[in-house]
């Protein structure tokens, strides 16, 4: 199959580009496009089907374009700028991260070294995650997160393309900017995976706001250091923290009187006091606001906003359940 | 007028061996100039881990900058590839390689040999991981140092040659017809 070919149906099927969220593409079955909330398949000529019941039962629709490894590998090159040897620590990490802020998830077989990874071979599936921007998305968050004029440590907590790092962006913005809640504040984004920002050859294609600095492609934990050091910021955002050293890191920031934005994966306020080092976080009052968002009924929903106790401030009752740490 | 003729017919026998000498000259420095952009390439895929067309890009507008005729050609191969590979992505990049590398002009003074290693350092480039881009690199620099290390060590002699072939057809050219 040929990768100009399935872009130009993808591009014929999708009229609004801004609604799809995901394209996913496996070897061997149809190129399956999930919009505005429902998944559907590309069909040769440019449309997208509804899989019927009928067709699921025989696995592929007849008229279904059937992505194989050569699109695949095609795609990657068109991906990488036929440089995947520039994406090699990405890989490494199952996806790598392109122009746009999008994110490319890889599945195949992995070749170890030790007990490392040294690379993946035979990508037999892609899963592309469109990054977007909606400003104004965070309008209905700031309230909540700003206290006397303050902005307070917040943690971002919604399951993956729920909308977390879309709101964290325009959280970022409209600290950056000022807005009615509060003056504009220098904000260093430390952006490990190119999604928050978008950089390209280190310049933000996503708005971020006349007061953000970005650090592209760096991990979280050296890279929040390296701009409480050399920014001078009054707020450092990162994406999906979690890892031991992202906590170090984080109370470092904190001694600094640096304040937090930061995101983490998770189904429900329970899943802080699940994961060892959230649970840390939690129990030392590292963050003064958790949001919590949900995919349904469309990404970005607020679930509910709570305060360091887990006292509830806006939404719903159900992050109480949490605060039992 | 016969004679002015005559003259003039010599002088350009005279200059054409001048020329070729300059020729020579001419291969040996664009040879050294590719030489010295695959260095900058290397440092850029493997220091910095840009992508090719980022730094095909880098390194051809540095060496573009204030080179004119044929010395402005390696910097312009190298633009010329970082921009349609920029737009072309669903074209392979030896294609586009290839394609920039036959487009080079007829009068740019390198040899066939020189054309045709150029055109295969192309097909492995941007395959496999950043140890392959170093192998590939190392390989076209090790047969452009062979033929630089020829060129310089027949300089002196061809140039000469050229030359004096070039004054003896002029004078032969003036007295045959004188």
């Amino acid at each position: 199959m040929d990768a100009g070919r399935v872009i130009d149906w993808l591009k014929k099927a999708v009229a609004d580009a801004d609604s799809v969220r995901e394209i996913r593409i496996r070897a061997g079955r149809p190129v399956m496009v999930v919009q505005d909330g429902r998944e559907r398949y590309l069909s040769f000529g440019g449309r997208l089907e509804q899989v019927s019941r009928r067709d699921a039962s025989e696995r592929q629709p007849g008229d279904a374009v059937i992505a194989d490894q050569v699109l695949i590998k095609e795609l990657l090159g068109m991906f990488s700028g036929h440089s995947l040897y520039a994406f090699e620590d990405e890989i490494r990490q199952g996806f790598l991260t392109i122009e746009g802020g999008h994110r490319v998830g890889l599945s195949g077989k992995v070749v170890l070294e030790g007990d490392g990874i040294r690379t993946m071979k035979d990508i037999s599936g892609l899963n592309i995650r469109i990054a977007r921007e909606r400003p104004g998305c965070a309008d209905a968050v700031l309230p909540w997160i700003y206290h006397d004029g303050e902005i307070q440590n917040t943690l971002f907590l919604s399951p993956p393309g729920a909308g977390k790092t879309t709101m964290l962006r325009d959280v970022v913005r409209q600290v950056s900017d000022g807005n009615r809640h509060g003056p504009g504040l220098s904000v260093s984004v430390v952006d490990e995976r190119s999604e928050i920002g978008a950089c390209v050859r280190g310049v933000p294609q996503c708005d971020l706001g006349m007061r953000t600095d970005v650090m592209d492609g760096c991990p979280k934990a050296v890279g929040m250091l390296m701009m409480i050091r050399s920014m001078a910021p009054r707020v450092v955002a990162v994406d999906e923290v979690g890892t031991k050293a992202d906590l170090e890191a984080l109370r470092d920031v904190m001694k600094c009187g640096c304040k937090i934005l930061a995101t983490v994966h998770g189904n429900a306020a329970e899943d802080l006091k699940r994961k060892p080092v959230l649970c840390e976080m939690v129990a030392e009052g590292m963050f003064s606001r958790y949001v919590v968002l949900s995919g349904v009924p469309a990404p970005g929903t607020i679930v509910g906003i709570y305060d360091e106790k887990f006292g509830q401030l806006h939404g719903a009752e159900w992050g109480k359940q949490a605060c039992a740490t | 007028m016969r004679y002015i003729g005559i003259a003039l017919m010599a002088v350009s026998a005279v200059g054409g061996g001048f020329l070729a000498a300059k020729r020579w000259r001419d291969r040996l420095d664009i040879l050294c100039m590719f030489r010295q952009m695959i260095y900058h390439l290397k440092s850029r895929i493997l220091y910095s881990n840009e992508p090719l067309p980022e730094a095909l890009f880098e390194v051809g507008s540095r060496f573009s900058e204030g080179k004119t005729g044929s010395f402005a050609e390696p910097g312009k191969l190298f633009l010329a590839v970082a921009e349609r590979a920029r737009e072309n992505r669903n074209l392979s990049f030896s294609v586009i390689w290839k394609e920039a590398v036959e487009s080079i002009p007829k009068d740019c003074p390198l040899a066939a040999a020189d054309r045709q290693n150029l055109s295969a350092l192309g097909e492995n480039l941007g395959y496999a991981d950043r140890g392959m881009q170093e192998r590939t690199l190392l390989f076209y620099l090790e047969q452009t140092d062979d033929a630089i290390a020829f060129l310089k060590k027949e300089a002196d002699g061809r140039m000469k040659l050229y030359r004096s072939l070039g004054v003896a057809a002029g004078l032969f050219l003036f007295v045959l017809l004188v």
